[in-house]
């Protein structure tokens, strides 16, 4: 499961539990299935049909994979991502709300669709420069604040990246795949939404802070000193994580190394309370 | 010494040794991992037509014949003083090695029931001896601050084998491989074990100590260091060994996960599996190595809590095309982990005196029964008819039930230690000193 859909899943999720529209949300992420007499379906993945003569109550989302309509949905659908087809006998009662995928319906459909194309345009180079100058500005300051309170912090997790970078890349890397995967499950059983998006904001901090750490440690060798070189140094960091991002494949992969890599150092420092040692062993 | 300080000073010797180390335990793993485990159920079900509640009762007597063979042999091991004999062991490990040869061979000859029981009676003795002798080379080969990376090799090594090769999961193409193999192994090892060899006698020389849980112990406690530590090692592993084959059996035969697991037709997915058991197992060794192995119990009985809960869901929501890989990552992730862990831990808890006895009772216990009984429990649960969802319920609640205990016991021990300690008398910066001042014996 991509992070883009992940993010469409958590959007879908708390959609349909904020509206109070659905006790009950199926979550198709694979295989080809048949529906029929659900309440809310989510199609995350899986190739869904709804046969004829057979109706879903709603609402629908349909963000990856496809949902080939052939009988009815009482309320709306909502396209994000993925392919809507909609066959000559398909009825939906609602409205289809087609924001991003595709919707192909044929002729004799009874369905009102409404769209809106915000979607599949690619920001330009503007928009990329400005984003990445706010993330950059954000993380800085989130940097020298971070210094000035606890100096020691920032070189604590800044010496774990240089003195351990194995050790805190894998303990990033595990806890990053085992982090998300449990935070998508415990979103699917619905009560436990808001820990998810809560976990999904705790883990954006200590990812932040992990590019605090490296912004740390290029600061060591800037001519400033004290916190305006962390917070240049996380800039820095920043704006050469976006540059490695245009590399494809090594690019992406070499970000995502040193992201981790700065989330585990503050794992193991414990926000930078602690200097990281790893067990001493007789060599 | 570590063994990149010997690449760096050109002394081969300790890198020759590891890597024959690697070579050895990752090709014995692999024969465990294939012939024994899923081709004694081929050979049984298919070749000689028996019930699967019988094989699971003969799996059962092979992992009971075996242990009993293997803690024979740790004790003469360690009674003998063999355990820190490089040569014998080696003598020891030829003779296994012709053994399971001459086993491997006849498998697919077996035709009766009789003849399955005579030949799980007769492999249990190769097996058995091999597991003290095979473990506990780590000691004599390995240096202790290396054993984590090793074990980490040998683990991602196996287990690529395993899940690329074979194609077929049957017994004629495992006994044809894995005879070819051992063949071509044997005058190596019998060059090796003929005590006319130079290498071996200078890795013999080699003073690698004890292991890395019993540093620190004089020499005259280290035959009973961390006792205590072993024995509670030994049922963490049980239950992880024991959990994991209870899911594995049944997942891989269910047609419904088959697409996803090491069974799967389809290449791109075995390749994804192999190089996930790679990238786990070197997880592991580089947390072996940093870490206390308090913090690795709990990343694997977590992971294992996590996967069954998957495939749980999976399974109830899941449709008849390939399941998300999502599931086999964690369920390798976890399988690399604590087989990493069980290569290194055991010779680490271990001195030249107690090696063969630990390495049996601990991967003999905790690896083979734990995981041969867990195995015929999967299939007489098969054969019993109880539904892949239902037998899933049980492991997840295993699984659980271990993942909550790990922390409460590590909590209770600590609570136990201060309490034997007592509370300190000085008073806190929140706490008035007549709050310490009680009787001695609450504070005890």
């Amino acid at each position: 499961m991509s992070p883009d859909l992940i993010g469409l899943l958590l959007l879908s999720l708390v959609l349909l539990t904020s509206g109070g529209d659905a006790e009950r949300v199926e979550v198709l992420s694979a295989g080809t299935q048949e529906v029929a007499a659900a309440g809310a379906v989510v199609v995350a993945g899986a190739d869904v049909v709804v046969p004829a003569g057979e109706a879903v109550a709603g609402p629908v989302h349909v963000l990856d994979g496809s949902l080939v309509l052939d009988g009815a949905v009482e309320g709306d659908v909502l396209v994000l991502g993925g392919t809507l087809e909609l066959t000559d006998d398909a009825r939906v009662a609602g409205v289809v709300r087609h924001y991003g995928g595709e919707v192909l319906a044929a002729p004799q459909a009874a369905v009102r669709v409404e769209g809106l194309d915000v979607v599949a345009e690619r920001g330009g180079p503007v928009q990329d420069l400005a984003s990445t100058v706010v993330g950059a500005v954000l993380l800085g300051a989130l940097g020298a604040i971070w210094a000035r309170r606890r100096p020691g912090g920032v070189a604590v997790v800044g010496d774990a990246l240089s003195h351990h970078p194995v050790v805190v890349l894998t303990v990033g890397a595990l806890v990053a795949v085992t982090g998300i995967s449990v935070l998508v499950f415990m979103a699917f059983t619905l009560v436990l939404l808001p820990v998810t998006v809560l976990g999904l904001l705790a883990g954006a901090v200590l990812v932040g802070l992990g590019a605090v750490g490296l912004g740390g440690l290029v600061g060591r060798r800037l001519p400033v000193g004290g916190p305006a070189a962390t917070a240049l140094g996380t800039v820095l960091v920043v704006v050469g994580l976006r540059l490695l991002g245009l590399v494809p494949v090594v690019g992406d992969l070499v970000a995502l190394a040193l992201l981790l890599a700065g989330l585990g150092a503050v794992l193991v420092t414990y926000l930078g309370l602690r200097s990281f040692s790893p067990v001493a062993l007789p060599a | 010494m570590t063994l990149l300080q010997a690449v760096r000073e050109r002394r081969w010797v300790p890198v020759l040794g590891a890597g024959a180390y690697v070579a050895a335990l990752a090709a014995g793993y692999y024969y465990n991992l294939t012939f024994v485990q899923l081709g004694l159920v081929d050979l049984g079900t298919r070749l000689v037509g028996m019930e699967r509640r019988d094989v699971s009762v003969l799996m059962a007597v092979l992992a009971v014949a075996t242990l009993v063979v293997a803690l024979a042999t740790g004790v003469v091991l360690d009674r003998r003083g063999w355990g820190a004999d490089l040569r014998i062991k080696l003598r020891v490990l030829l003779a296994v090695v012709v053994v399971q040869l001459g086993l491997t061979v006849a498998a697919p000859a077996v035709a009766t029931p009789r003849g399955l029981l005579a030949w799980v009676l007769v492999c249990a003795v190769p097996l058995g001896c091999g597991i003290p002798v095979m473990f506990s080379l780590m000691g004599d080969l390995v240096p202790v601050a290396d054993r984590g990376h090793v074990a980490a090799v040998v683990a991602g090594l196996a287990f690529f084998a395993a899940a690329l090769f074979p194609m077929q999961w049957r017994v004629e193409e495992f006994s044809r491989m894995l005879a070819v193999g051992m063949a071509a192994a044997l005058p190596v090892l019998a060059w090796a074990a003929s005590g006319r060899s130079r290498l071996v006698d200078l890795l013999a020389a080699q003073d690698l100590g004890p292991g890395r849980f019993c540093r620190g112990a004089s020499a005259g406690e280290r035959a009973d260091a961390g006792r205590g530590t072993f024995v509670v090692l030994v049922v963490l592993m049980f239950v992880v060994f024991f959990v994991d084959s209870l899911g594995f059996l049944r997942i891989v035969e269910a047609p419904v996960l088959m697409a996803a697991s090491w069974q799967s037709t389809d290449v791109g997915v075995r390749v994804f599996i192999a190089v996930t058991h790679v990238v786990g197992a070197a997880m592991a060794g580089v947390l072996y190595t940093a870490f206390a192995r308090r913090w690795l119990f709990l990343w694997i009985f977590g992971l294992f809590a996590f996967t069954h809960l998957l495939y749980t869901f999976a399974l109830r929501g899941g449709g008849d095309g390939v399941p998300p890989l999502t599931l086999p990552l964690f369920y390798v992730l976890a399988v690399s982990f604590y087989t990493t862990l069980n290569f290194a831990l055991w010779p680490d808890l271990s001195t030249a005196r107690t090696i063969g006895l630990r390495t049996a009772v601990g991967v003999g216990v905790a690896g083979w029964l734990a995981s041969f009984l867990s195995t015929a429990l999967a299939l007489w649960s098969a054969d019993a008819g109880v539904p892949l969802e239902a037998h899933l319920r049980w492991v997840d609640a295993l699984a659980l039930l271990a993942l909550v205990t790990v922390p409460v016991v590590l909590y209770a021990r600590r609570v136990r230690l201060l309490a034997r300690e007592g509370v300190p008398d000085e008073p806190g910066p929140h706490r008035p000193a007549a709050a310490v001042a009680g009787p001695a014996d609450l504070r005890r």
